[in-house]
């Protein structure tokens, strides 16, 4: 079992360690939505508020050629009006207003938290084939075995389940935190990897719906409607207009009993047959619900109604248990911190690796350790340095900034894609400095990210006035990143006459198993 | 004003509780309580009283959010108390030294265990 958990753990740790950061970080993606566009931090949207009066001749002006369009409400967390529809020149368009006044607010030129760290997180960005999707998820089937092999390795979990010695040789220490992280987060860390392949479950099992829908032309799309609910009907091609969208929204309250919608999409708006589709918001349950009710758009008469199966209902329980979509700001904490003791449980496992075989690879004439330790610096600090740098960048770059053909987005992903692979490179020039160099980079850059953010806001100290509390937290997580960079960054240095000490070849037999 | 009063309770409950159950252990009771200053309480009662703290702990987290998110917030709450506790114990074990005190006795029965010391532990 031992060999089982090496393996896995130092092969794919690199990927588990940046899903489980971005993971943590998207836990605040909203959050970082509004810190990374400034224009977007709005007071809450008021409360009679109409969308007769606020969106309607908007749409019917931008999106007036399109098939249809979607409105994301205002919330807490999300305090803009987002249009989604297909533009004149017939490509997707996604625009942001402000809900009180109605004023289109100025493209912010970021893929923020919800557009970069989200998706970096389920699919590493990587498109072609679903292969970060399936990247992915055969890390976190590896997970789930490191969480079990873990703990049946682990010979002692009640006498040491209290056990941490911060101050014996790194090795000993290492390991101390990693069997803590990994006993005392073991439930949250093992339900967020499992939930997190059930929600994917129509990509890792994608064949599955021929097995009950063999016989209907396709299989995937009649399986998709019954799980997660669809409605439309043809066009009449005769001209129609709107009833009020307020009263189906009314309408969809009552029939949820207070269940509030948080998305409205209007199917072929100017139609005789259009249909308007509202969602409702999962803020008050820990599932995530596929409540949907779909009215005749000309006369508000509902059409259809769905809500999910009861196998699907406990899938939207588990994918809600991972979503954290609904309001509760202690849990939500909770799960930061707990994503993070997830980070320290892998890069824990790393340094144990490290540091149990250093001296006998050392004498063998193994490069293992090199390559391992560049890789682990890397993934380590190299990602959250260019996470960090990925915030300044943000805060940098003008809005209309463009650069050899590229867009503003892409260039501060690519300030973030060239910081990491550099990160790598500089592992593995400088082993003995990467640790302590790179710590310093993460607490200089997430101080410097600080700064552009209150000489480029300007409104800075009134944030705390009135109330926005993204922005706010966002810059004290950042601070309290750089002292904790800081700190390790020292003990690193410090560390340094202990690690030569322990290539003498008075090595503990105890500690080099696996 | 109850709500974060519940939380600060039941965050502060299961702390408490995972003191408890670290103080039953030798290894940990030693690093805490000087031996010289009083008997170390029966364990048993000690992972008793642990347990009435972390049960206090899920009553208040059900209390303040129901059935639901309750027992979520609870075990979330445990997840981040007793890595706290352990770090108390590593670097401020004296924060815990009035608590051992309190608990401590003076029944000679229980003398036995402290001359025998380190090597018992569990």
């Amino acid at each position: 079992m031992g060999w089982l958990h090496t393996w896995a753990g130092v092969v794919l740790g690199s990927v588990m360690f940046a899903m489980f950061w971005m993971g943590s970080l998207s836990v605040f993606d909203r959050e970082i939505d509004r810190w990374m566009m400034p224009a977007t931090r709005l007071a809450a949207a008021p409360a009679d508020f109409s969308l007769d009066r606020s969106v309607l001749p908007i749409a019917q002006e931008l999106a007036a050629a399109s098939p249809q369009w979607g409105i994301s409400l205002p919330t807490e967390r999300t305090p803009v009006l987002r249009l989604n529809y297909v533009g004149a020149d017939k490509q997707r368009a996604r625009r942001d207003f402000d809900p009180t006044t109605g004023a289109l607010i100025a493209d912010q030129g970021t893929l923020g938290g919800t557009g970069f760290i989200y998706p970096f997180h389920y699919m590493l960005h990587i498109k072609w084939r679903q292969l970060g999707y399936w990247i992915v998820g055969v890390a976190a089937m590896a997970m789930l075995v490191l969480l079990v092999s873990g703990v049946i390795i682990h010979k002692k979990i009640f006498t040491d389940f209290f056990l941490f010695r911060p101050k014996k040789q790194l090795q000993r220490a290492s390991l101390d935190l990693h069997n803590l992280t990994g006993v005392l987060g073991l439930p949250f860390h093992f339900v967020m990897v499992l939930s997190g392949l059930i929600i994917f479950m129509g990509i890792y099992f994608p064949t599955a719906p021929l097995a009950t829908y063999a016989d209907t032309p396709d299989a995937k799309k009649a399986f998709s409607g019954d799980a997660y609910g669809r409605y439309n009907r043809d066009k009449a091609n005769q001209p129609g207009s709107l009833a009020s969208l307020d009263g189906m929204v009314a309408s969809a309250e009552q029939q949820w009993q207070g269940g509030r919608p948080f998305f409205v999409r209007v199917i072929n708006p100017a139609d005789a047959n259009s249909v308007v589709e509202v969602r409702r918001s999962s803020a008050s349950d820990i599932m995530v619900n596929l409540d949907q009710i779909y009215f005749d758009g000309t006369t508000g008469a509902v059409l259809s109604r769905f809500e999910a199966a009861p196998v699907m209902t406990v899938q939207r329980f588990i994918s809600g248990l991972h979503l954290v979509q609904f309001k509760h700001w202690a849990l939500r904490w909770i799960y930061f911190v707990l994503g993070l003791s997830g980070c320290v449980m892998i890069a824990t496992g790393f340094i144990f690796w490290l540091e149990a075989r250093r001296a006998s690879h050392a004498k063998k004439g193994l490069k293992g350790v090199r390559i391992v330790e560049a890789l682990t610096v890397g993934s380590v600090t190299g990602i959250i340095a260019s996470t960090a740098m990925f915030f300044v960048a943000n805060r940098l770059l003008p809005l209309d900034a463009q650069w050899l053909g590229y867009e503003r987005p892409q260039l501060e992903t690519g300030a973030f894609y060239l910081l990491w692979l550099a990160s790598f490179a500089h592992a593995a020039l400088r082993p003995r400095r990467a640790w302590r160099e790179q710590t310093a980079a993460i607490a200089v850059l997430a101080v410097l990210a600080v700064l552009l953010d209150a000489l480029t806001t300007h409104d800075h100290l009134s944030t705390v006035m009135r109330g926005q509390w993204a922005a706010v937290g966002m810059d004290g997580v950042l601070l309290l990143a750089a002292v904790i960079a800081a700190f390790a960054g020292r003990h690193m240095a410090q560390r340094k006459p202990v690690l030569r000490a322990v290539r003498s070849p008075s090595r503990n037999p105890e500690l080099e198993h696996g | 004003m109850a709500d974060p009063l519940l939380l600060i309770v039941a965050a502060g409950a299961a702390y408490l509780g995972f003191a408890l159950f670290a103080l039953s252990q030798s290894r940990h009771w030693q690093q805490v309580a000087p031996s010289h200053v009083a008997q170390p309480p029966q364990k048993k009662a000690l992972r008793l009283l642990g347990s009435l703290a972390l049960a206090l702990s899920l009553s208040c987290a059900c209390l303040r959010d129901g059935p639901a998110f309750g027992p979520v917030l609870w075990l979330l709450l445990l997840s981040v108390a007793a890595p706290l506790l352990v770090f108390t114990l590593s670097w401020r074990p004296h924060w815990l030294r009035r608590l051992a005190q309190r608990l401590a006795t003076s029944d000679p029965r229980h003398s036995e265990s402290i001359k025998r010391g380190p090597m018992q532990r569990g």
